[in-house]
């Protein structure tokens, strides 16, 4: 057997290899480029920018745009706090009522089946489109500006739902009916039972639940007001970074002079993005065996 | 639960005894259906209600595309009703045209040359020897689509302003600079969008597909190797067949979404705010850009009605595209279908 593993590790590199691999670091310097530019920006000054343009290496290392940004951004910190609330509570409840509504239609006994998947169906085919949405949570549910417009509307996506179906019914029948057998009851079933069995399901639905939720830009962007900073999220920060770096530069009375508005972006961009982007690469392997997962028939 | 079956067997008036019992018992083996899936029922309740109210409701304020929508309450006098003319709008108007040519285009672009380019991408991906090699690989691909919109047009400016990367390399080479945001370079914007989409959805769309590869069994690949199969001939007549579903998939579900538009890359890259670029915005503009628009841009008029009716068409063509495209798919290959 190490015979054979030796002669394999053995392979020949061809040409054809060499290309093979060419190809795909050509690939990730443009994967790179955007997010290189912006570290390299947020290391120049905003003098440094507009005398030699943007560099994929500062010309001149300064450490300003961070050092404002810790001192005046305050907001960043508030974001930061905001994002996570609604990371956190967002994925739990998510994941509990969706895993909820996942268990009976896993079940081959659930008569009702035939009525509720077509429900859930309908919603990823044909989806009532922004302004009804709107006026229904601006004007029915009088949502704006609160806190549940960022965390509910996202709740039991159907494709979360399907995942968690397909990864319940591989859990042995028997397992629930024995349980049945000695009393216990269906929710008992789902909690001490279902819940611990698929942890590893769990694992997969609620990062693919908290990365939708921590990049999710687009609801604050129609919900929360702009002037509303205590609602900001991370992403929405993001969104206004224009407006909110410049009434920074206000707020601190330095408004006019030697300001770094595009490097104290690029600065804020970077600590915004960054330590939860190495959270989800590290994640990574659940990202992509949950999408993998559920892209089989619905 | 007997009771209320007799209840009901009274105030029905049928005379016949008999045909009173079997429905009695009809009544009660329902009731017994839904006792014993009571707990389930309870269950599926939360999300229920939840799809109830974001998903069905909600097609309530479609008829608000019927009428001239000033202000609540819906069904209130100020909300005249016209008809057709929102939707007569859309389709008479040139304007709307040119949108639906860009939304839809740009989209063909995205999928026809996106497609076949992950798969082909996720089959060389597949004949690296060094799985390590591919997990950098694999690592450094998902980087941007982590990076939300928001954050990446940003990065957009350091490349594409006039002292961007382009202009910064284009000078030193000695050429004239690109002002990527005026009206000359329109014509530039498609393939522009079409490289930012690529940076952000291709690799992540080839791990996807190479994922889907790695769940090929080696052993018809060593044996197609014995039998003398060159490289091409094993990618050709064993890998593609075997990433066919997943392509089905994804571009049925693409086609779905041919009428939408990925809305941040849109909004935020062409600079629709601030900047003067106004014949840049009419050429790159979408349906997803216009309905936020006519809702939410003090430039152009609020118009509710208007907004509605296009969000109609738009959920409209983009269910009958995609079940079209399942159908087709089903036709040519049952296993792949979608639905």
């Amino acid at each position: 057997m190490e015979e054979v593993l030796k002669t394999r590790k053995r392979i020949k590199i061809t040409r054809f290899d060499v290309l093979n691999c060419l190809w795909m670091v050509l690939f990730s310097l443009y994967c790179l480029l955007p997010l290189c530019i912006m570290v390299s920006a947020s290391f120049s000054s905003d003098a440094t920018l507009s005398e030699y343009g943007y560099t994929l290496f500062p010309k001149k290392v300064t450490m300003d745009a961070y050092k404002f940004v810790f001192e005046s951004g305050g907001l960043l910190l508030r974001s930061y706090l905001n994002s996570i609330i609604v990371t956190g509570a967002g994925t739990i409840l998510n994941l509990f009522f969706s895993a909820m509504i996942a268990f009976p239609l896993s079940k081959y006994d659930f008569a009702y089946k035939h009525w509720i998947t077509p429900l859930l169906l309908i919603t990823m085919l044909f989806s009532p489109g922004l302004v009804p949405t709107y006026i229904l949570i601006t004007q029915f549910l009088d949502w704006k500006d609160t806190i549940w417009v960022l965390i509910i509307p996202q709740i039991g996506t159907t494709f979360n739902i399907i995942l968690l179906r397909t990864f319940f019914s591989d859990i042995p029948r028997e397992i629930g009916e024995s349980a049945k057998i000695d009393g216990c009851s269906v929710f008992r079933e789902f909690l001490t039972i279902t819940m611990p069995l698929s942890m590893p399901a769990l694992a997969t639905c609620s990062v693919l639940m908290a990365l939708s939720y921590w990049n999710d830009w687009g609801t604050p962007f129609l919900y929360i007001d702009q002037f509303n900073t205590d609602l900001y999220t991370v992403q929405y920060l993001m969104a206004k970074l224009e407006v909110q770096a410049k009434s920074w530069y206000e707020n601190a009375g330095l408004m006019g002079e030697n300001q770094n508005i595009n490097s104290v972006i690029m600065a804020t961009c970077i600590i915004g993005t960054l330590p939860i982007m190495f959270v989800f690469l590290y994640l990574q392997k659940y990202i992509v065996k949950g999408m993998t997962v559920g892209a089989v028939k619905g | 639960m007997s009771e209320l079956a007799e209840e009901k067997g009274v105030e029905s008036e049928v005379q016949s005894p008999n045909l009173q019992t079997i429905r009695n018992a009809k009544m009660r083996k329902k009731l017994n259906k839904l006792y014993r899936n009571s707990s389930y029922l309870m269950m599926c309740l939360p999300i229920v209600i939840k799809t109830v109210i974001f998903s069905i409701v909600p097609m309530l304020w479609f008829v608000m595309a019927f009428q001239d929508y000033k202000f609540p309450p819906l069904f209130g006098k100020q909300n005249t009703w016209v008809w057709f003319e929102n939707f007569e709008y859309f389709f008479t108007s040139g304007e709307i045209w040119d949108i639906v040519g860009n939304t839809v285009g740009l989209n063909l672009m995205f999928i026809f040359i996106g497609t076949p380019l992950t798969a082909i991408m996720a089959l060389f991906m597949n004949e690296m020897h060094s799985r390590t090699t591919t997990k950098v690989f694999q690592t450094i691909w998902f980087i941007p689509y982590l990076i939300s919109w928001s954050v990446a047009q940003y990065a957009s400016w350091g490349i594409m302003e006039s002292n961007g990367l382009i202009n910064t390399v284009l000078g030193h080479l000695g050429m004239e600079p690109i002002d990527f945001y005026a009206a000359s370079s329109t014509g530039l914007w498609p393939l522009i969008l079409f490289l930012w989409n690529m940076w952000k959805g291709q690799g992540y769309s080839v791990i996807l597909d190479y994922a889907a590869l790695q769940s090929l069994d080696t052993g018809i690949m060593e044996a197609a190797e014995l039998d003398g199969a060159t490289r091409l001939q094993r990618m050709w007549y064993i890998e593609v067949p075997h990433l066919r579903k997943i392509v089905a998939i994804q571009l049925i579900m693409s086609m779905g979404g041919i009428v939408k538009s990925d809305f941040g890359m849109f909004w935020f890259l062409p600079k629709f705010e601030g900047n003067s670029a106004l014949e840049l915005k009419k050429s790159v503009e979408v349906l997803d850009v216009r309905i936020y628009r006519l809702v939410n841009d003090p430039r152009i008029k609020t118009d509710y009605s208007k907004a509605t009716a296009i969000g109609l068409i738009q959920s409209i063509v983009g269910m009958v595209i995609m079940l079209a495209t399942n159908w087709i798919v089903k036709k040519l290959d049952e296993e792949s279908a979608f639905i």
